[in-house]
């Protein structure tokens, strides 16, 4: 991800694209229930600002969950966005490649 | 360029002649990209979305089924252009199969929403007149953002940017390099993107 400036205060913009209801239950609680996950890794083109945007609108995280995934993604190189049913991750992988993010479906480890 | 900056409800930006030009060029050169042979006919994404329903879209799309590779080549295929295979990564890392099956029933989604982004920024950019005020709707700002990444990404090809140090790298070439010119292009395209984000504050 590309460095850029203080990262600001970016509220959902639109109506989510993807009804992942499931998205929203804690990480921890939903992983052995749902085996699929949605990643998304790092690369050097996307900046910081609008990956966070980009958790924001679509999954409707709030600003702190958002800025905390994006950071995983720069620091570790990839982080676990959703998870879920095989086909809510496809749909969300759609999403995510549509926003011009590098989003794979695996399966929960 | 003046950038971009909430006044009466709408997001305005300045463009000199030159950025309109190079903006709407790139655009264009996107949409004709989008539209190549390599990808699927345009408008296929709507039967894939589930809301075509005539009899025509369904025999066109069946022949695609059965003419189409399903093994999906697309991501190691030489013939399609690197940047095609940046725009549209495979869905699964280690699953070609998987990747393939994907794509044939999202690609052609996926480019009609790529497509329809790309129009809504070049009207946009139409609607540029003497003042050389652009004039962003709410409506459109994912559309600009959607097309200033896949912009950035294809330049991004072009340029050979895989890693930040690549990047770091370009920018200590000399004025005279040609990939000068284009990475600068690269960085204000992200400059615009940046400055349309903080107005969403």
């Amino acid at each position: 991800m590309r460095e850029n400036g203080a990262m600001s205060d970016i509220p959902p913009l639109t109506a989510p694209g993807g009804d992942t209801a499931v998205a929203e239950l804690p990480d921890e609680a939903t992983l052995d229930a749902n085996p699929w996950v949605t990643i998304v890794w790092d690369d050097p083109v996307n900046l910081m600002s609008y990956v966070t945007h980009v958790f924001c609108s679509y999954f409707h995280y709030s600003r702190e969950r958002a800025e905390r995934l994006m950071m995983q993604v720069h620091m570790e190189g990839k982080a676990v966005v959703s998870s879920g049913m095989r086909e809510a991750m496809e749909r969300d992988v759609n999403a995510m490649q549509g926003f011009g993010l590098w989003a794979t479906v695996g399966r929960a480890q | 360029m003046h950038a971009f900056r909430r006044r009466h409800g709408e997001l305005t930006c300045t463009l000199e002649d030159a950025e309109l030009t190079i903006l709407a060029g790139l655009a264009q050169q996107l949409v004709e990209l989008l539209t190549s042979e390599a990808m699927p006919p345009v408008g296929s994404g709507a039967l894939t979305a589930g809301s075509g329903d005539s009899d025509a879209d369904i025999l066109g799309e069946l022949e695609r089924e059965f003419t189409d590779p399903v093994e999906g080549d697309f991501c190691s295929d030489e013939g399609v252009d690197p940047v095609l295979r940046r725009l549209f990564p495979d869905a699964y890392r280690d699953d070609p199969a998987a990747a393939a099956e994907f794509r044939r029933f999202s690609q052609a989604e996926q480019r009609d929403a790529k497509l329809n982004s790309a129009v809504v920024v070049i009207a946009d950019l139409n609607q540029v007149g003497r003042d050389r005020r652009c004039v962003v709707s709410d409506e459109h700002v994912e559309d600009w953002l959607k097309t200033l990444t896949a912009l950035r990404l294809a330049l991004s090809v072009r340029l050979g940017i895989t890693s930040s140090v690549d990047q770091d790298e370009l920018a200590e070439l000399p004025d005279a390099d040609p990939r000068t010119t284009v990475f600068s292009i690269y960085e204000w395209l992200g400059w615009v993107q940046e400055s349309l984000l903080d107005c969403l504050i």
